[in-house]
């Protein structure tokens, strides 16, 4: 027994969106269901399992305000960049005195010279702070950006605003281009990550280790 | 080794420009320039003569890996010893340096001592 009219209308209404995705799977699970074949139960409750699943995204998705994008994003972007200007600024401050100390222990006796000269050092080496900061609140910001983007492309995605002319993953779910690779992500080349978090980061020893090791 | 050599440090961080540059002096080297990227390291590099880089990896628009190839491809600037002080500290970034012909690498944050230790390998193995 044939069952060509009984997928005729799915296969000719080709989805658009989510919501039709969910009517597509809808008309499926009436189909399957009118044959009361055991075997294709089991599909029906998987058809019914991505059809709670889309709705859930969407309602998800609904829930998203416009605040997200055009106060809460931007903010804390603004946050970022302060807290990268307020750093830089204080360490120079930091900079100027350590600076003003060095230049004091110039014209000092021996001991006290190696003494203030030694602080101004610990001090200098203390200031890197800053610049490890900079690049992990750029990596922050990067981050940031990346959700917001992909953010916007998901709601675009499920409220059919994409026109998509049929049901293709691949052009569905939108694919990296070369220039949205991340930092660190593998397109053959090697690329700065900025600073690992501690624990992961290597030491000096295993980087001149493995120096050691490359001859 | 020669405390009247001529260092460029390279780094788009004025702040570690300054840190690097004090240090430096402290370890009684007086002859010191600065640059804000690869290109601007490159164009000054090409100007006069420098005995060694300090480069920072992450800079734009030329990062740090690409000075060095573009020093270690350039006949009259491929023997300046070349170090690169960054944060980046995964293996395939050190192995990449290496292979582009790095003399050390130091990763951030780093101190006096261990820039004074590779200043003297790196003029030891010269």
């Amino acid at each position: 027994m044939s069952h060509a009219n009984d997928t005729a209308a799915p296969r000719s209404a080709a989805p658009r969106s989510a919501a039709d995705m969910q009517s597509l799977i809808e008309q499926l699970i009436v189909v399957l269901r009118a044959r009361r074949r055991e075997a294709e139960a089991t599909l029906v409750v998987e058809l019914q399992g991505i059809l709670a699943y889309i709705q859930g995204v969407r309602t998800d998705l609904s829930q998203i305000g416009p605040e997200l994008k055009t106060h809460y994003i931007p903010t804390a972007t603004d946050e970022l960049e302060a807290i990268s200007e307020t750093t830089a600024a204080a360490t120079n401050r930091i900079m100027d005195a350590a600076e003003a100390i060095d230049a004091m222990a110039d014209g000092r006796a021996s001991a006290s010279k190696e003494a203030l000269s030694a602080a101004a050092t610990q001090i200098y080496e203390a200031c890197t702070f800053q610049d490890l900061t900079g690049q992990r609140v750029r990596k922050i910001a990067t981050a940031l950006h990346e959700t917001e983007v992909k953010i916007d492309q998901l709601i675009a995605t499920f409220t059919g605003r994409l026109g998509i002319a049929s049901v293709d993953l691949a052009a569905v779910l939108p694919q990296p281009q070369p220039a949205q690779l991340r930092p660190g992500q593998d397109d053959g080349e090697v690329r700065a990550c900025g600073p690992q978090l501690p624990g992961i980061a290597k030491t000096q020893a295993e980087i001149d280790a493995l120096m050691e090791e490359l001859g | 080794m020669n405390k009247n050599m001529k260092i460029l440090i390279v780094d788009d961080y004025k702040t570690m420009l300054r840190v690097i540059g004090n240090l430096l002096r402290q370890l009684e080297f007086s002859h010191i320039d600065e640059a804000l990227d690869g290109s601007e390291a490159l164009a000054k590099l090409r100007q006069g003569k420098y005995d060694l880089v300090i480069s920072d990896w992450n800079m734009e628009p030329m990062n740090g890996l690409d000075l060095l190839k573009e020093v270690r491809a350039d006949p009259k600037l491929a023997g300046t010893p070349f170090i690169m002080v960054t944060a980046e500290s995964k293996s395939e970034n050190v192995i990449a340096a290496k292979q582009a012909g790095v003399s050390n690498y130091i990763v951030k944050p780093f101190n006096a001592e261990t820039l004074g230790k590779k200043l003297a390998t790196v003029f030891a193995n010269a």
